[in-house]
């Protein structure tokens, strides 16, 4: 992603201002209903492109241009995209992911992962241990805003409460990471939010599925405890360690011995065996995340790897984020903003008094004490993913659940970025060197 | 086989096809037309039953894709040869030829078919037309293939490049004007304008690109203003019932012209022709149903002969006409026979707006003329070239088909 808004002149924002214009009505006029796929992912691409550099001025980040593109350009605001285009998108999701987990992977090394360790177990433990009971206790007592919670017995409504808190802990890879593409940010908070979220990821998965196992029983009275739900995710996150490290080596000796069209290699990888790993119950996020790690840390590809991965990202990312702007519910979202406001504005103080808290206690960089909160704001996919396995567990009230969810995860993704943007820059960690310029090498542009 | 499996296939074979040529030089792997890919795909679908003609549908977003890359690739490098501009007397004789073969061909079939198959005036029309526009075109893959391959120099040589190079227009915008006056119920665009919309749009699209593009050639930003152009210009033609091909040629030519970084952009482009040619030629191979009209094969014979001919006639008028042809053999002609890649993609999308008779007998002349133009065009090329004395140190590599 450009970082690079600082070389442009007046005129180049002027020419892509009118060119946005122009696009909006061309597509306006040509597209009846958006339900063009092809047509509806170039407009994404474009508008969410130009409305990035626009935004450069305002210090905003991309990410926010194009999450604002794509709800503008969604089915409830211009209709330019439509209801249907916006669910066959979601084949973009798969890559994007991919690519987040991979770069994420390839963006931990050990040397930064063996200086941050302590600092991110602590938070890791103190954000499961504190945050999610406190989070918890926010959702009990606001029952009576929440029209299906009045219906629960004060037990249900405990393990549901549970289950809440158990979501409302993980984070957003794919933010934290678009984010640290476009600001180029490098530093003690870059490093430190890297990696705590990353790690997170797999620490909530672990988390969330014992809190669902528990809350069961709490839900339905005619559920009994069953620990076979757990030793099932044990199998799951060792055989996903396990592939990850496989597939890891396999990318590396790739690169040593071919080291060419590796944009196809991501694409592969994204699309078929990210759905492969899925229909066999691994942890998607986590082997690919594995993989990266290993490529990065146990062979020397890891900067190659790294750039090849930022360079296809550089177009799914846009895809990835205008598509869930799009995606955004916001009738549902004008309906359910008074309870999603406060449970999202709780998260995000009890997040930001652990991250003080932790800090604190593991004496972290003056940087990460001061502005580490800013990165724990975003919600995107992760928590949605979360939400859908809740809907279905639970039938009865899983519907207005999700809706809650999927409420509550809009004003995060929306306020998240700027939150962690503003963090980064007044760390001073943000780059400001501008994007290469010159042509693509032989063989890399495919 | 599932969707995922189709989606590895594809990929896999783009993975191949970006080995067999890097960047613009052309290795010498394969065959010059790349007809195996389509000769694959059809033994994959139609006779083993492996790829299925349903389950490929799914992947139609993707053809188009395809199908519209591929003409921005042409657009983009249109009226050069080797990045040099080719010359003005070279472009005309590219287009007449073009043009002669064309209206020959609809002319034949006009009166042939007929006596295959009873269809009114107007389907009449498209269907001679279709199968004509499929069969006008001689690829230039197969030119440079010969021309790289046996180190040819010469004046013929360099103005069979150039003539190959310039005469893709023709059918490009024939298949604008065929698409136009056929406009489906839900087409929303009279017919009389569709062709001029699809252009416009094009030409706007290319407009806007080459603006954006700049002043500083950004690559990143760069692909992803081309490639959402293009996916936009893709969307709104496919929404207009027009072919992306058109606009997508339109809006590589306007870049072309208008846009300061037009050799970055071929230079950053080109290495994805082969990428996205070759699964597009196996999609095409494995959509061809030469069963399911028994006048599909003989109109795809009576194209494939008529193109012989009419190839055949050009070489005769440029002997006489132009000077760098005058020592050349009278059968010279047969060196234009080659098809390829516009060809097959022509018929694609032929077969993606008139589902049978005619989608199929458009598909199934262009697999015709790119499987005999393979077996003739480039031994008949490097034959005239070697009797003009154009020829240089030639290799020991064996024609394609086992020719030496």
């Amino acid at each position: 992603m450009s970082a690079s808004g600082g070389h442009r002149s007046q005129l180049s924002y002027g020419v892509m201002a009118a060119a946005l214009a122009l696009l909006l009505v061309l597509t306006k006029v040509f597209s009846s209903g958006g339900d063009n796929l092809l047509g509806a992912l170039g407009f994404l691409l474009l508008a969410g492109t130009l409305a990035g550099e626009l935004f450069e001025p305002l210090k905003l980040p991309h990410l926010t241009a194009y999450l604002i593109t794509g709800l503008i350009a969604g089915p409830h605001l211009l209709g330019l995209v439509g209801h249907h285009a916006v669910e066959e998108m979601t084949f973009v999701n798969s890559l994007a992911l991919a690519l987040i987990a991979l770069a994420g992977g390839a963006e931990l090394k050990i040397e930064v992962l063996r200086q941050e360790l302590r600092s991110i177990s602590v938070a890791n433990a103190l954000h499961i241990v504190l945050g999610a009971p406190l989070i918890a206790l926010v959702f009990y007592l606001a029952r009576p805003m929440i029209p299906f919670a009045q219906q629960l017995t004060p037990m249900a409504l405990l393990g549901v409460a549970l289950l809440w808190g158990a979501t409302a802990v993980s984070r957003s890879p794919a933010a934290t990471l678009a984010l640290l593409s476009q600001t180029r940010a490098k530093g003690p908070l870059a490093n430190n939010a890297l990696a705590f979220i990353m790690l997170s990821d797999a620490a909530v998965a672990v988390f969330f599925s014992v809190v669902l196992v528990l809350a069961r029983p709490m839900i339905d009275p005619s559920v009994e405890l069953s620990l076979k739900e757990l030793g099932e995710l044990g199998h799951e996150l060792l055989g996903s360690v396990a592939v990850g490290t496989t597939m890891g080596l396999l990318l590396a000796g790739y690169m040593r011995l071919v080291g060419a069209q590796m944009q196809l290699v991501l694409l592969v990888l994204g699309f078929v065996i990210w759905e492969t790993l899925r229909y066999l119950h691994f942890d998607t996020l986590l082997t690919f995340l594995v993989a990266g790690f290993v490529v990065q840390n146990l062979s020397n590809q890891g900067p190659a790897f790294l750039h090849a991965v930022e360079r296809l990202s550089s177009v799914v990312f846009v895809l990835f984020f205008t598509s869930a702007g799009a995606h955004l519910d916001l009738p549902l979202l004008g309906k359910m903003w008074p309870v999603a406001l406060l449970l999202a504005g709780s998260r995000a103080v009890i997040a930001t008094g652990i991250s003080k808290l932790s800090s604190r206690l593991v004496n972290d960089h003056p940087m990460v004490a001061r502005w580490g909160w800013t990165s724990l704001v975003s919600q995107a996919g992760l928590t949605l993913g979360l939400v859908i396995i809740l809907e279905r567990a639970f039938p009865a009230f899983g519907g207005d659940l999700r809706s809650l969810g999927v409420a509550t995860v809009a004003i995060n993704e929306m306020v998240g970025p700027l939150l962690f943007k503003m963090g980064l820059d007044r760390a001073g960690e943000t780059s400001h060197e501008p994007e290469p310029t010159r042509p693509a090498p032989e063989g890399e542009a495919s | 086989m599932t969707s995922l499996g189709y989606l590895l296939g594809l990929l896999l074979l783009a993975y191949l096809g970006t080995f067999l040529v890097g960047n613009r030089a052309i290795r010498g792997f394969g065959l010059s037309s790349s007809v195996e890919y389509v000769v694959l795909g059809f033994l994959l679908g139609p006779v083993l039953g492996i790829l299925q003609r349903d389950a490929l549908s799914t992947f139609d977003p993707l053809t188009h894709l395809a199908i519209g890359w591929l003409a921005l690739l042409v657009g983009l490098d249109y009226g050069h040869n080797n990045n040099i501009r080719v010359r003005l007397r070279s472009g005309l004789a590219g287009t007449l030829v073009a043009l002669l073969t064309l209206g020959l061909l609809v002319l034949v079939l006009w009166w042939l078919l007929p006596l295959q198959v009873k269809l009114d005036p107007a389907q009449r029309l498209t269907l001679a037309a279709g199968v004509a526009i499929a069969c006008t075109e001689t690829t230039h893959h197969a030119v440079r293939w010969v021309v790289e391959r046996y180190k040819a120099q010469g004046p013929l040589a360099r103005l069979l490049g150039e003539m190959t190079d310039v005469e893709d227009l023709v059918p490009i915008v024939a298949c604008a004007l065929v698409f136009a006056l056929n406009p489906t119920q839900d087409a929303p665009l009279p017919a009389g304008t569709a062709a001029l919309v699809s252009l416009g749009l094009g030409v706007g699209i290319g407009l806007l690109t080459a603006a954006l593009l700049g002043r500083e050639f950004r690559l990143d930003e760069s692909w992803r203003l081309l490639l959402g152009a293009s996916l936009l210009a893709i969307g709104l033609s496919v929404q207009t019932r027009m072919p992306p091909l058109t606009a997508l040629f339109a809006m590589g030519v306007t870049i072309s012209i208008s846009s300061q970084h037009r050799s970055e952009i071929v230079q950053m482009t080109a290495p994805s022709e082969r990428a996205v040619l070759l699964p597009a030629l196996l999609v095409a191979g494995a959509r061809l149903d030469l069963s399911s009209n028994s006048a599909v094969p003989v109109i795809a014979l009576v194209a494939v002969l008529g193109r012989l001919v009419a190839k055949l006639l050009c070489g005769l008028a440029m002997k006489g006409l132009v000077p760098e042809a005058r020592s050349a053999r009278p059968w010279m002609g047969l060196s234009l026979v080659s098809a390829g890649g516009l060809a097959m993609s022509i018929g694609l999308a032929f077969h993606l707006r008139f589902p049978g008779l005619i989608g199929d007998a458009v598909l199934a002349s262009a697999a015709g003329a790119s499987l005999l133009g393979e077996f003739i065009g480039p031994p008949a090329l490097r034959s005239t070239l070697a009797h003009c004395g154009e020829l240089g140190n030639a290799t020991e590599t064996p024609l394609p088909g086992g020719r030496s």
